[in-house]
């Protein structure tokens, strides 16, 4: 749709003069600057209106997207969006993680509802490619919720959210741009982690109605073209169509394995939990801990095959304390879907 | 004689320096020092205590010294930590002094470098306060994936695993460190070219240690362990169970587990209890290590030139399960503890050489489950193995 409407270097183009005054469409283009972040999110113009109601500027370039099987962050509620520049196109690749063209940005927002149930925006994050490499950006928003200011460091709050019915109270970590890379990590690298077409590959409730993402993209111009029926799926933990194994395995993919790769972060771990690797010692079947220290819950093994409750896997998604969860950073509460899948996986092996 | 080049000192450059003073904001400041520091910087660290909550974390650096005001006098406090899995992190950079500084009761480990090459770490210190206790961190000074370590007059205390810890690293010194109170004091492993001189390790559960294990990125070789002071390690073990420092039998000097090529020599063993050195193979802890590249049996390994005292008696109690039941055989055979014990299971004798003045000596020859081949003729290991060359590089 935006690749009809032409982009000038007026800021602000306004269209349908004719029509009453309550229709008029402001149409404003995304900005992103070349050197750091600006410093506040609403300088971008990736969403339309009040900030706060957070719509894609979809006529510029944006759009909501959604994911098959997500990373778990303390049921923090998390919103996607996409932002390809006019005229790029990301690569269909079903390999690796899609290339993106210079100038996309991902963006991420994390929000809870606080005990009176209202949405309570806490930050956001952003990824921009740029020549070479991914830049990372940081967005909390303030008391007023009307903005949303860049960090560099980040910072830890306090803050209590009303989830599944219940008021909890945790320690918010908005990550550091040392910590995005800590997980955005590959080879030293900082890539992202989210789009790839399995995990892409699932519909969305667009304003114009329900549709498949990669089609989307594809009409829009985001994505080239590929024959998409065919494109693989991750299953959701929770789509018992799928098996549990193939659930489990895109559940630790997403979960665990942009540290535990052979290029990521716990890399020197030897645990590597990639959807496709099939080394049973690299995916913790009958493996000591490595460095584990008080991770290691006095288990002998990352996965005993038939005893969930014997593995270390499963103990370190169970505690909340620093020097024993995982993932390390980003989890306090335990994901007590995300447990019982993967306590129904590990008692399942032999 | 005064001022004879006044005028070239015009052109002379601020020094690069970024400073932090102990207070309520110097978390936040030190986190922003670290993540837009310039190369040739130095960051600076007051007198005092300076709180966190969070990892203090570097990336992707070149030329950086952090810097206190000494071990005693410039302490990052990370009692009050609710994130992160380390106290200070410094990954994928190049060219990193850490010095003068005290790293306090982080809840992970302490000091962690990945992906680095020239990272060294000088008259730091990594404590976790109290008696050493099993919720204490892993380990302290802990590079990991780096290539010309360098850890000079630094102190570790109190590590649930390791005090000062090398792993899957390249060309490696520690040197004139003290190691106390650990599980294991100093512990190189899947390392190659190390040299390990001049240290004290005593009160640990094992003093220094170099092991090999499988499904790592790399594989270890090459480590001369000399001129250290090795002794009364004999601390009860605090080890969470599952990690394979938790077999390191109580009152160990020296432990080589499964590595390549090393050499201990010109060592003080004095009064480690279980033994001065044991050499053991992987496949007495775990007999299917799953990795078809790991090779479980030590070689190359030459001791020699040690002084050892051994006069005390060895705990018996307090004891991982297999060690009890070797202690069970070493009494049943009438043996007293040797100052080197070896489990024999070896691809040839000679791959262990020992060439001491005076040192008694016992051969499990584990591959007899009967035990009935244990011995203390060490005849077979008698020989000599050309000297490892000198780690060399010139440190950051």
């Amino acid at each position: 749709m935006r690749r009809t409407i032409p982009i000038t270097f007026v800021t602000i183009i306004i269209l349908s003069f004719t029509q009453c005054q309550k229709e008029e469409k402001v149409i404003v283009p995304v900005n992103v600057p070349a050197g750091k972040g600006h410093d506040l999110l609403s300088e971008y113009h990736f969403f339309e209106g009040d900030i706060k109601s957070l719509t894609a500027n979809e006529v510029s370039g944006v759009l909501p997207y959604d994911l098959n099987v997500a990373l778990f962050s303390d049921y923090a509620s998390k919103l996607r969006f996409i932002y390809v520049p006019e005229g790029s196109t990301i690569r269909y690749d079903t390999a690796e993680i899609l290339d993106m063209p210079v100038g996309t940005v991902l963006i991420k927002h994390f929000y809870f509802f606080n005990s009176e149930n209202n949405q309570n925006n806490i930050e956001t994050r952003l990824l921009i490619k740029r020549e070479n490499d991914w830049q990372p950006e940081i967005y909390e928003w303030n008391e007023t919720q009307t903005d949303a200011k860049r960090t560099v460091i980040g910072g830890t709050q306090k803050i209590t959210a009303n989830i599944k019915g219940q008021n909890r109270t945790l320690n918010y970590l908005v990550p550091n741009q040392n910590q995005c890379k800590n997980c955005h990590n590959f080879d030293g690298k900082l890539i992202p982690i989210g789009p790839r077409i399995h995990n892409l590959n699932k519909d969305y409730t667009y304003t114009e109605g329900r549709r498949n993402q990669l089609e989307k993209w594809q009409s829009s111009g985001f994505l080239s073209t590929a024959n998409v029926s065919t494109a693989p799926s991750w299953p959701k933990i929770d789509d018992m169509v799928n098996s549990l194994n193939s659930r489990a395995r895109a559940y630790l993919a997403v979960n665990c394995a942009s540290c535990h790769s052979r290029h990521g972060s716990a890399a020197n771990s030897g645990l590597y939990l990639e959807y496709n690797n099939r080394d049973s010692l690299q995916l913790g079947f009958w493996k000591g801990p490595v460095a584990a220290g008080n991770g290691s819950g006095n288990l002998n093994y990352v996965i005993h095959p038939g005893k969930a409750e014997q593995s270390i896997l499963l103990f370190r998604m169970i505690s909340d304390k620093v020097e024993e969860r995982m993932p390390e950073i980003g989890r306090e509460l335990p994901h007590e879907e995300g447990i019982a899948l993967i306590r129904e996986w590990i008692d399942s092996q032999k | 004689m005064l001022n004879l080049s006044c005028n070239k000192d015009d052109t002379t450059e601020a020094p690069k320096i970024i400073n932090i003073a102990a207070g309520s904001t110097a978390a936040s400041q030190a986190q922003t020092a670290f993540i837009e520091v310039d190369s040739n910087f130095t960051i600076v660290f007051g007198e005092g205590k300076f709180l966190f909550t969070n990892t203090l974390s570097m990336d992707g650096k070149n030329k950086v010294i952090i810097k206190g005001a000494g071990r005693d006098k410039t302490i990052l406090d990370f009692s009050g930590q609710t994130s992160g899995g380390e106290g200070v992190l410094i990954s994928k950079s190049n060219s990193i002094r850490f010095e003068d500084i005290t790293i306090l009761d982080s809840k992970g480990d302490a000091l962690k470098a990945r992906d680095c090459n020239k990272i060294s770490f000088v008259n730091v210190g990594t404590v976790w306060s109290g008696t050493p206790k099993q919720a204490n961190g892993a380990y302290g000074l802990y590079p990991v994936l780096c290539s010309e370590v360098y850890i000079d007059k630094c102190y570790a205390y109190g590590a649930s695993d390791a005090g000062i810890y090398v792993g899957q690293s390249d060309k490696i010194i520690v040197k004139s460190s003290i190691a106390e109170g650990n599980v294991a004091g100093i512990e190189i492993e899947n390392s190659t070219n190390a040299d390990v001189f001049d240290n004290e390790a005593f009160d640990n559960t094992g003093g220094i240690l170099v092991f090999d294990l499988p499904g790592l990125t790399k594989y270890g070789n090459s480590t001369r362990v000399y001129n250290n002071n090795i002794h009364d390690n004999n601390r009860i073990s605090f080890a969470p169970k599952g990690n394979i420092v938790a077999n390191v039998p109580v009152g160990t000097g020296c432990m080589i587990l499964s590595t390549k090529n090393v050499e201990i020599f010109n060592n003080k063993l004095v009064e480690n209890t279980f033994a001065g050195v044991l050499v053991v193979n992987y496949l007495i802890f775990n007999s299917k290590p799953n990795d078809a590249k790991y090779d479980p049996f030590p070689s190359g390994i030459y001791i020699h030139d040690n002084a050892n005292t051994l006069i005390g008696s060895v705990n018996r109690v307090d004891q991982p399960d297999l060690i009890k039941d070797v202690l069970t055989i070493l009494f049943l055979y009438g043996l007293k503890q040797p100052h080197i014990l070896i489990d024999g299971l070896l691809s040839s004798p000679n791959s262990i050489c020992i060439k001491e003045t005076s040192s008694t000596f016992i051969n499990l020859n584990a591959g007899d489950t009967s035990f009935k081949s244990i011995t203390t003729n060490s005849t077979a290991q008698t020989c000599t193995k050309t000297p490892l060359p000198e780690v060399k590089f010139i440190p950051f």
